[in-house]
């Protein structure tokens, strides 16, 4: 087994949950990732809560596998640091604004000519160009800017966020995967490159049928709640122990299957035999399957449906998660010993491949690899790095 | 301004970091086709195997113009397609084939559906080291639920995010989009450029396996870790999670406008913007974690200041403070946002069929060195079959049209449009 990313460096200027995934995500693939942060207080997540004895728990996630060095961009010694460091590297992750990169004077052109090779991925909330290009953002923006929060919730109330930040971590993810475009093209050709992604672009390009949709009908797409526009059952339904069951019966094969359990006397559901026509019918078809689910548990309900193999599922806690036979019979939990927490539960990377191997440790502490990372480059002596630390660049 | 942009290239153009590379898309309904349809925005040639009769039951789920899917002009953009009776051991003989000349098979079959065919991984690689094979399910290859069917919807809820949806009163929520499908998708794609990457590194291939229920709970990394430190199961917080101030509040035009107050720069901003500097050195609201045990406290103080400003005013005032901003946007605002046209973040593709340009998602990003492309919609079920068998086994169009006839493949138009 291999580490496909094993002696891949990448510098990681960033902050909160997207770009910091995106690095995470290649590190457990056997990339080095040396995280950069701000001396006083580092990336602002590790204020998020749970903070148990003063450490963030998420940040622990967020950032396991890499270390950390403190650099305050904002004065010219610690911008040069960064492109040193760069010199070094073979990708820079970083989400500032570009108006606070240029002022600080750490620009595309000067990395470039540091390193030609550097595959640069700049993610910020809008992209690099365009009238939005240097407003702030966070995952929440993102995903109302691009629509996603919009068409969440029930049709007669407020918008709604989902339960995480999905922006944040589809834009992690689709970071990871163009990074990886970057070092293919790399090795075919030597090139490095800026890869310049927004955000909010990983959400608009994700839900497929919404512009496409809107441009032909001319209806904006609004709140409904859990019902799915294309298909019919699929939503969540009550169960008799006032439990929650997920049933997205949405091919004709599984309607088939599920009108036989429901109670059909005029065979009128049965006569439902496309999608269109469910959908048409939808609140008769939901209160029929609700009568169904409303007799039986959650359990008999999953039981009973899985032996005739229609699509269900349960509406997990993370409790329910963390003791479920498939979640452990895949590994998908993994434990790693933090220093200052102990042993912390955490998910364990994803995507198993035959001949790849994959590695998770904990984040690091502020500034912790400062002095190993910053003593290996050219020129660093203990006394410059002294000097540096007691001017509040390091 | 709204430009057509597949007329820039070529039809056959493809172009991107990818070009070189061919995939065999056989997998069905959204995600695993949109981690093909992303490798082919970056360049890679994509052909889709679809099934003889309707093709993909994806065709039949969505919005259908003149019979025709539109979501599948924009999950399969830039590919081709081949329609092939997998239930036919000549259309099996053909797959094996065509895999044999291929960088990538991706599949969503269900396992036993696979050994029955005689396609799996080891079979497939046998001949031929250097293939990835990526394999989408719902729930993985092992474990107890190995076989079960299961969508999107159900992935979401198995990994605690529907759980965490909703107002802590209410049922749970499903996001307005199946968003299990799209995080599944680019992370089948990432996983296989890695694939890609080692194959280039050392030739050799692998299989790739992910289930999108595992892709969602390593999405939703914070909810495990919270979990383990604290014993407490996140609830339902409706808008409010763990930044403060972070919703969506209603300005006093009735409109949304979404405020996430996530670092301490971007708290000391904000409350300078809206003249309550005395905040900043509140001690009950120092911390973010401060802020979240207050919420209410600090709700009672900030929101009347929402409610008094246009969303316009407010939008501006925050927005030129420095602060993280922005509007809760319809599909109809995105259209009417020049910047959306003029970013290519929605571009227009020509499509004979329509008669029309289809509107869509861009590429993202623009790679500097590398950029991918659209070059088309997406094809009818069989547009390329002749094409590809041709090109990629030397298949002649008397043998194509014989296979035709026995039923192992089949070549254009849907045969009904009624699904």
């Amino acid at each position: 087994m291999t580490l496909p990313l094993a002696g891949v460096r990448i510098i990681e200027a960033s902050t909160v949950l997207a770009a910091p995934l995106a690095a995470s995500l290649l590190s457990e693939f056997g990339a080095e990732v040396i995280k950069i942060e701000e001396p006083t207080y580092g990336d602002a997540v590790r204020g998020f809560p749970p903070v148990v004895d003063g450490v963030s728990a998420p940040f622990q996630v967020t950032n396991r596998n890499k270390k950390s060095v403190t650099l305050d961009l904002r004065q010219p010694e610690g911008a040069a640091l960064l492109i040193d460091l760069c010199r070094d590297a073979d990708a820079l992750i970083v989400n500032y604004r570009p108006s606070a990169l240029e002022r600080w004077g750490i620009t595309y052109d000067r990395l470039r000519e540091a390193n030609p090779s550097l595959i640069v991925l700049h993610l910020t909330a809008f992209g690099l160009g365009g009238p939005y290009s240097d407003h702030p953002g966070f995952g929440r923006v993102a995903e109302a800017f691009a629509g996603l929060t919009h068409i969440t919730g029930e049709p007669d109330g407020s918008p709604y966020f989902p339960g995480y930040p999905v922006a944040d971590g589809v834009g992690g993810i689709y970071g990871a995967f163009l990074l990886t475009i970057g070092l293919i093209h790399r090795k075919a050709t030597g090139e490095g490159q800026l890869i310049d992604l927004g955000l909010y672009e990983p959400i608009l390009r994700m839900m497929e049928d919404f512009v496409v949709r809107y441009d032909l009908t001319g209806e904006v797409k609004g709140r409904s709640g859990n019902d799915q526009p294309h298909s019919c059952p699929n939503g969540i339904f009550p169960t008799a122990d006032d439990r929650y069951l997920v049933l997205p019966a949405s091919t004709q094969n599984m309607w088939v299957r599920l009108v036989e359990l429901l109670d059909d006397p005029d065979g009128e559901l049965a006569q439902m035999d496309s999608a269109s026509k469910r959908v048409a019918a939808r609140p008769k078809v939901n209160a029929a399957v609700t009568l169904f689910t409303s007799q039986y548990s959650r359990d008999e309900l999953i039981d009973l449906l899985r032996a005739r193999g229609i699509a269900c599922g349960t509406v997990n806690t993370v409790a329910d998660i963390v003791a479920d036979p498939h979640i452990v019979a895949r590994g998908n939990l993994t434990r790693i010993t933090d220093p200052d927490l102990g042993e912390l539960l955490v998910q364990a990377p994803i995507g198993k491949f035959t001949t790849i191997s994959t590695t998770v440790s904990t984040g690091p502490r502020l500034g912790e690899h400062t002095s190993e990372v910053l003593g290996a480059l050219k020129e660093m002596t203990p006394q410059r790095l002294e000097a540096l630390r007691e001017a509040g660049v390091v | 301004m709204q430009r057509q942009h597949a007329d820039d290239d070529a039809t056959t153009g493809r172009q991107g970091p990818l070009s070189g590379i061919r995939v065999l898309d056989a997998s069905t309904m959204l995600a695993a086709p949109y981690t093909a349809g992303l490798l082919a925005d970056f360049g890679a040639d994509v052909i889709k195997v679809e099934d003889c009769g309707d093709g993909d039951p994806m065709r039949g789920l969505s919005h259908r113009e003149d019979g025709q899917s539109l979501l599948s002009k924009v999950t399969n953009r830039n590919k081709r397609s081949v329609a092939l009776n997998l239930r036919s051991e000549a259309g099996r003989d053909l797959f094996r084939q065509l895999a044999s000349k291929v960088d990538v098979v991706s599949t969503n079959f269900r396992m036993s559906t696979l050994e029955k065919w005689g396609l799996t991984y080891e079979k497939l690689s046998a001949t031929h080291p250097e293939l990835v094979m990526y394999h989408l399910s719902a729930y993985g290859r092992s474990g107890p639920r190995r076989d079960d069917p299961g969508f999107a919807r159900v992935a979401e809820a198995h990994s605690g995010l529907t759980y965490a949806s909703g107002e802590p009163d209410g049922p749970p929520l499903f996001s307005g989009y199946a968003i299990a499908d799209g995080v599944g998708g680019v992370h089948g794609a990432f996983a296989v450029v890695l694939a890609l990457y080692e194959a280039q590194r050392t030739g050799q291939g692998q299989l790739v396996e992910l289930s999108l229920s595992g892709a969602m709970l390593r999405l939703l990394e914070g909810l495990v870790v919270s979990y383990d430190a604290t014993g407490v199961s996140p609830e339902r917080t409706g808008n409010r999670n763990n930044v403060a101030p972070n919703g969506i509040y209603q300005t006093a035009d009735g409109r949304w406008i979404v405020i996430p107050v996530t670092s301490p720069n971007m708290w000391t901003r904000f409350c300078a913007a809206l003249g309550l500097d005395k905040l900043i050195d509140d001690p009950r609201f120092r911390s973010n974690n401060d802020r979240v045990q207050r919420r209410q406290e600090l709700d009672e103080i900030i929101v009347p200041e929402f409610e008094s400003r246009t969303f316009d005013s407010l939008y501006e005032l925050l927005r030129r403070a420095g602060v993280a901003v922005g509007p809760v946007n319809s599909m109809e605002d995105l259209f009417d946002d020049a910047a959306s046209w003029e970013q290519e973040a929605l571009i227009r593709v020509s499509d004979a069929r329509l008669g029309r340009g289809v509107a869509m998602p861009g590429i993202f990003p623009q790679l500097s060195a590398t950029p991918g492309g659209v070059h088309a919609v997406g094809p009818e079920p069989g547009e390329h079959t002749a094409e590809v068998l041709d090109e990629l086994l030397g298949i002649s169009s008397e043998e194509t049209e014989s296979m035709v006839k026995t039923g192992a493949v089949a070549v254009g138009q849907l045969k009904s449009g009624n699904l």
